[in-house]
């Protein structure tokens, strides 16, 4: 289990026109990969860019890295990656590792083309073609950005939709370089990306918080998740009959499915049905269904 | 003054712009001047032409640098919003930029002047003169992100700043204008400055 918290909120609320984030208490890992999943507007950019310090009006108290107070000492160890308007549309690679090491102290320039290298991108055509941030694609631009997040020595990674753009392989190797820089970090580092697909970051996840208009819907250490839901599939001629006792309920052409929550499993007795061991995908679904039902 | 300069190319298209804005600007003002005089066989009045290029280029430079500056927009540059040397950056970059404006006008006008042998006090008023109409027309272009605002505009301020410095020439007032215009640009400066970072401060809120 963790002993600590790299992040802790206290009555975190915004509002913008319609939508309102509100999270009374929320606690990130130190340590962990730690999950952002919900779907488009849930308010999970939101919340990492006020995390990031890149959005100051919010209600509520954040506190950073056990108590940090230094706003130097915060903003040097966090990295944040963002989807939108991240550079500035006409710096050259060559000038984003200028300014990285302008702008923050722990910003490794030989280590910024190592990684650039290393995802793939020709550096040396790159310099020579001159392009701007603008011009490359999404995917090519997301990997400069987290080549650049990565160069820098920090304790805590924020990554807004890390992986929507890159291609299926260049996922895995994201998760590799996730799972490398909190096993550097030897308990120090930490992660929290978000994504609205998380079965390709599965693998990299250890704690997940699930959002749902502005709210948190669910969160816990995905072990204690899949021990929390158990995934149920049973035939059609049961499925009235248990459709209340579940968490979830789906009908198809061979039967029925739902996740149901493990304190209920007993009230499943006499009914034959198998049990599986959830993915974090399928709870994520689960809650979020849920979830705008209830609201 | 190291960081000072880099923190100012943060904001440059690129390498090349370094090139143009401090070697071909100033030398195509002279080759210019140097073209104009063969026609005009070395008037005076060719320094009054120098001064109407460096209100255009200095105008149209902006664009490339700080377009839309005075104007809130939350989404942009959040990379450096994350950093806390951000704010500290742009002031460098916004303090090179005003002593590069100085010293280019300084100079182009001072050389074309002297080659010219133009009064003290007419380099002098020209030198003023032309700082103020740029820190007026910065004042309004930078809250404009396109191009076609920053050369309407460009082509509005230079025609004034033609109209006015006739005006100036028929009264012969050059001291006083001198002085009066010295003061307006080191308050217009002053405000726009306090504008520019208060609207970087408002980009972090809604």
């Amino acid at each position: 289990m963790y002993k600590s918290n790299v992040i802790s909120i206290n009555n975190l609320s915004k509002k913008f026109k319609s939508f309102e984030l509100d999270i009374p208490s929320l606690n990130i890992p130190k340590g962990f990969a730690t999950a952002l999943i919900g779907e488009n507007g849930a308010g999970k950019s939101t919340f990492i860019n006020i995390l990031a310090g890149v959005r100051l009006d919010y209600k509520g108290t954040i506190d950073y890295f056990n108590g940090e107070k230094e706003e130097k000492v915060i903003r040097e160890n966090i990295g944040y990656t963002g989807p939108g308007n991240y550079f500035m549309p006409h710096w050259t690679i060559a000038q984003i590792a200028e300014v990285g090491e302008l702008l923050f102290e722990r910003f490794n320039k030989e280590k910024f083309y190592e990684i650039c290298k290393l995802l793939g991108i020709e550096v040396s055509s790159v310099k020579k073609q001159n392009k701007g941030f603008n011009k490359l694609s999404d995917g090519m631009k997301m990997k400069v950005v987290l080549a650049n997040v990565f160069a820098r020595e920090t304790k805590m990674l924020l990554l807004d939709e890390p992986a929507s753009p890159l291609d299926p392989l260049m996922r895995d190797k994201l998760c590799q370089m996730i799972g490398e820089y909190l096993e550097q970090g030897n308990v120090e580092n930490s992660v929290l990306f978000s994504t609205h697909n998380i079965a390709d970051m599965e693998n990299v996840t250890d704690y997940a918080i699930i959002m749902e208009k502005g709210r948190i819907a669910e969160q816990g250490f995905v072990e204690d998740l899949k021990e929390k839901y158990i995934l149920v599939k049973g035939e059609n001629e049961d499925a009235d009959k248990v459709k209340d006792i579940l968490f979830s309920f789906q009908k198809n052409n061979y039967g029925f499915e739902g996740m149901c929550l493990a304190e209920n499993i007993d009230k499943l007795a006499g009914f034959n049905i198998s049990r599986e061991v959830p993915e974090l995908s399928q709870i994520s679904i689960a809650v979020m269904k849920k979830y705008t039902q209830l609201m | 003054m190291k960081d000072y300069i880099e923190s100012y190319h943060m904001f440059f298209p690129d390498k090349k712009f370094r090139f143009l804005l401090y070697l071909v600007y100033p030398l195509a003002v002279w080759a210019l001047l140097y073209i104009e005089s063969i026609f005009f066989d070395g008037s005076f009045i060719l320094v009054f032409t120098a001064a109407e290029i460096i209100i255009a280029v200095e105008c149209l430079v902006d664009f490339f640098i700080f377009a839309g500056y005075a104007r809130k927009v939350s989404s942009r540059n959040e990379y450096l919003k994350t950093s806390v040397k951000y704010t500290q950056l742009l002031k460098k970059a916004v303090l090179s930029d005003i002593t590069r404006r100085i010293l280019s006008t300084v100079l182009i006008i001072s050389v074309t002047a002297a080659v010219l042998k133009v009064q003290l006090k007419l380099t002098i008023y020209l030198i003023i003169s032309v700082y103020f109409f740029i820190t007026v027309a910065l004042f309004g272009l930078r809250f404009f992100d396109f191009f076609a605002a920053y050369n309407f505009i460009t082509i509005i301020l230079v025609m004034l700043y033609i109209g006015f410095n006739v005006f100036i020439l028929d009264k012969n007032i050059f001291i006083i204008t001198s002085i009066i215009l010295f003061i307006l640009s080191l308050l217009l400066l002053l405000l726009h400055t306090k504008i520019l970072f208060r609207v970087v401060k408002e980009e972090y809120y809604d």
